[in-house]
């Protein structure tokens, strides 16, 4: 089922591909959008999504277990491992764009993995009063410096921007290994408002996960897991997700390449994908033992489409833009970033709804529902990431 | 006698030749005269019967024909007013100004399609029933409709000049709205207190039309801030291009510009940058001005307002006579 995984580098920022869309996936959803208000009814699935039981976290992490960035820790590791070792390397700083939802923090990762100097940034508070202090190592010395999120640096405020401002103005004197991690959403910003691109070097962005890496890497899961020998079936049809059309051919089922063009080629969004979409099998159900027999099967419901409630679109993009430019916010902070105040259980319809999840005080975007988000916010003009 | 009677009979006999020479002569001549006649009048007749005949026989014109044509271009037309508009207000924001300019352009061809269709059934189409339908139809307009025709022929100009597209923001004759439409004779201005205003093409011959973004997503906003001169003008203004940096609505492809300048009463600032969806100018500018005055007053500094007069302070100043 795993084919040996190869290791790539990061490659330069702006060369990022978003993977290809299987053509009668295309159709689909095009003939979705323009019948849904129909409600047109669909085929009979191979076993209906109903009959099937949804996977506790628990045991989901059983099978597809965490971390959601994949081999994404190996190859920066491998992207950042001659440099770290170059005493007079041509760039100081090194900055790592990632697309947003990075939940797993892949290079507070690395950095912890490598046992480099983790700087962390001043509470959003302090950021917002201008009390906020900060202190970096030497400008010069051994050992790298790594920032996990730049974006931990500001809030989107007047007064939000001069802490920021300070450390790239510090950064700038470094004469040591420096490594940056940014997500692709707030790197626009800064360089439009405090012109960090003239500071930072031209960043470095992973490769998109299209069909055959999301194969790579979810059969190796699969493999490390508790469900090794267990087969992935498609709810609609039966068919085996991991399954090759030849040794060393691509995957048979298109269920992959639809969902490495439905995450946009986003490792931790294809991750929180799959495993919403995994199912327990009934029990006793006579037609999987009669066509399987004797295999133990997961099943692959398909894949939900998200829609934004038809009411307060636009103050719901305007909230969930700004969750992605600051990667988290507190209701709090929330409402001082946005322009509209009246909003007050703006945040509940969006938990509900799963375009947002909560931890402790602080919101998120959901990575489920990040790329139904980054349409709507490109439909309605918002400026965009750019990886 | 005897003599003589010979004599008579020889003239008797070429009198008589002569007389049928004469009458044969007289024949040819008229025959051929007829002839040319012939060739000279035929066309002439025939162009004189066809310019009198401007309208095509009744039973030969086809009325079913000319509704049917004329209903499927009136639902055609229909259709793509509502339709357009309707797809551009769901659709993505790129395409919106793109579907709504379509609307007068797809209409306009439509309706010459009609025209040029239904002539023909109607009418004789020659060259010289032309000169008599221009020649009529010049005293109408010239007379009668003048300013109605003129305004029509603006709107077909408009169509390709596009001086106002729908959903541009425009400023005419100090009313300021988004087109909503381009009729044949009109456009209409949604204002943002609500209003309709229709204005006639003929306008745009007549006087200046402001247009805001000329068919681009967005549009310049200005904030406007006056303050006592006597504050930090570089931390205000570094504070007020925070302000318009961290707004929400912001178009990050355009530039953000703080212009101040003094005058006698105060220091003129003006905040000027561009929302990513033109719809959002008002709210944009309302963020603008809220959060900047939130800035200005953080810095100690205090904004001016005009000397305020009441009407019964003026009514009480006393009355110079002579």
């Amino acid at each position: 089922m795993n084919r040996s995984p190869e290791v790539l580098k990061f490659q330069p920022l702006g060369e990022f591909t978003l993977p290809p869309t299987p053509a009668d996936e295309t159709i689909r959803r095009f003939a979705e959008n323009i019948w849904r208000t129909l409600r047109r009814e669909k085929e009979d699935p191979f076993i209906s999504d109903d009959s099937l039981r949804i996977a506790t976290t628990r045991k989901l992490n059983k099978i597809v277990p965490p971390p959601a960035c994949g081999p994404l820790l190996a190859e920066m590791k491998e992207t950042f491992s001659d440099w770290t070792q170059d005493a007079e390397p041509a760039h100081w700083m090194q900055l790592v764009v990632l697309p947003p939802c990075d939940h797993s923090n892949v290079v507070r990762s690395w950095a912890a993995q490598g046992e480099h100097i983790i700087i962390e940034p001043p509470d959003r508070q302090s950021i917002l009063s201008g009390a906020a202090n900060f202190d970096l190592p030497e400008a010069t010395g051994d050992g790298v410096i790594v920032i996990p999120r730049l974006e931990d640096w500001f809030i989107r405020h007047r007064n939000g921007l001069k802490v920021l401002r300070r450390l790239l103005d510090h950064l700038a004197m470094m004469q040591r290994h420096c490594v940056i991690g940014c997500n692709s959403w707030a790197w626009g910003f800064f360089e439009k408002t405090v012109g960090a691109d003239l500071v930072l070097p031209i960043g470095v962005t992973l490769h998109a996960f299209d069909a055959d890496r999301l194969h790579a890497w979810f059969s190796h899961l699969v493999e490390s897991g508790e469900a090794e020998g267990k087969v992935f079936r498609l709810n609609k049809n039966g068919e085996d997700i991991f399954q090759l059309s030849g040794d060393e051919g691509s995957p048979k089922s298109d269920y992959l390449m639809t969902l490495a063009a439905r995450s946009l080629g986003i490792p931790w969004v294809a991750w929180h994908l799959w495993r919403s979409s995994l199912r327990l099998a009934p029990k006793d159900n006579n037609r999987i033992a009669d066509q399987f027999p004797g295999e133990q099967a997961l099943w692959v419901a398909e894949l939900d489409d998200f829609h934004l409630p038809k009411n307060h679109v636009s103050t719901a993009l305007l909230a969930l833009h700004a969750l992605l430019l600051h990667h988290s916010l507190t209701a709090e902070e929330l409402s001082i970033v946005l322009p509209s105040v009246d909003e007050s259980n703006l945040l509940v319809a969006l938990l509900e709804a799963e375009f947002v999840e909560r931890d402790g005080d602080n919101y998120y975007c959901c990575p489920t529902a990040y790329p139904t988000i980054r349409q709507c916010l490109n439909d309605a003009g918002f400026p965009l990431d750019r990886l | 006698m005897q003599n003589d009677a010979p004599e008579s009979a020889i003239e008797q006999d070429a009198a008589d030749t002569a007389s049928d020479l004469a009458t044969e002569t007289a024949k040819q001549a008229s025959g051929a005269g007829e002839a040319v006649a012939d060739k000279i009048d035929k066309p002439a007749q025939q162009a004189s019967d066809q310019a009198v005949q401007l309208i095509n026989d009744w039973q030969d014109i086809s009325l079913l024909q000319i509704a049917g044509i004329a209903f499927a271009v009136w639902l055609a037309i229909a259709i793509v007013r509502r339709l357009l508009p309707f797809l551009a207000e769901r659709g993505p924001s790129q395409l919106r100004l793109y579907l709504l300019a379509a609307v007068p352009i797809i209409r306009l061809l439509l309706m010459t399609l009609a025209v040029l269709w239904i002539i023909p059934i109607i009418f004789n189409v020659t060259f010289e029933n032309f000169l008599v339908i221009a020649g009529g139809a010049s005293v109408a307009i010239g007379f009668a409709f003048k300013d109605y025709v003129s305004s029509l022929i603006a709107g077909v100009v408009a169509v390709f000049e596009r001086p106002y597209r729908p959903g541009d923001w425009v400023e005419i004759n100090d009313d300021y709205g988004e087109v909503q439409s381009v009729g044949l004779r009109a456009i209409r201005l949604k204002t943002a207190a609500d209003d309709i205003i229709t204005v006639p093409h003929l306008v745009s011959w007549q006087g200046n039309i402001s247009n805001s973004n000329d068919g681009a997503q967005t549009l310049m906003c200005i904030a406007d801030f006056y303050l006592v001169p006597d504050h930090d003008a570089s931390e205000v203004r570094g504070a007020l291009r925070d302000v318009a940096m961290t707004s929400a609505y912001l178009e990050y492809d355009k530039p953000v510009l703080v212009v101040m300048s003094e005058k006698p009463w105060g220091t003129h600032y003006q905040v000027k940058a561009y929302p990513f969806d033109l719809r959002d100018q008002f709210v944009f500018i309302t963020d603008l001005s809220v959060r900047g005055k939130e800035a200005i007053a953080e810095l100690g500094a205090t904004q001016v307002t005009s000397p305020y007069i009441s009407s019964e302070k003026k009514s009480s100043q006393p009355v110079v006579t002579f």
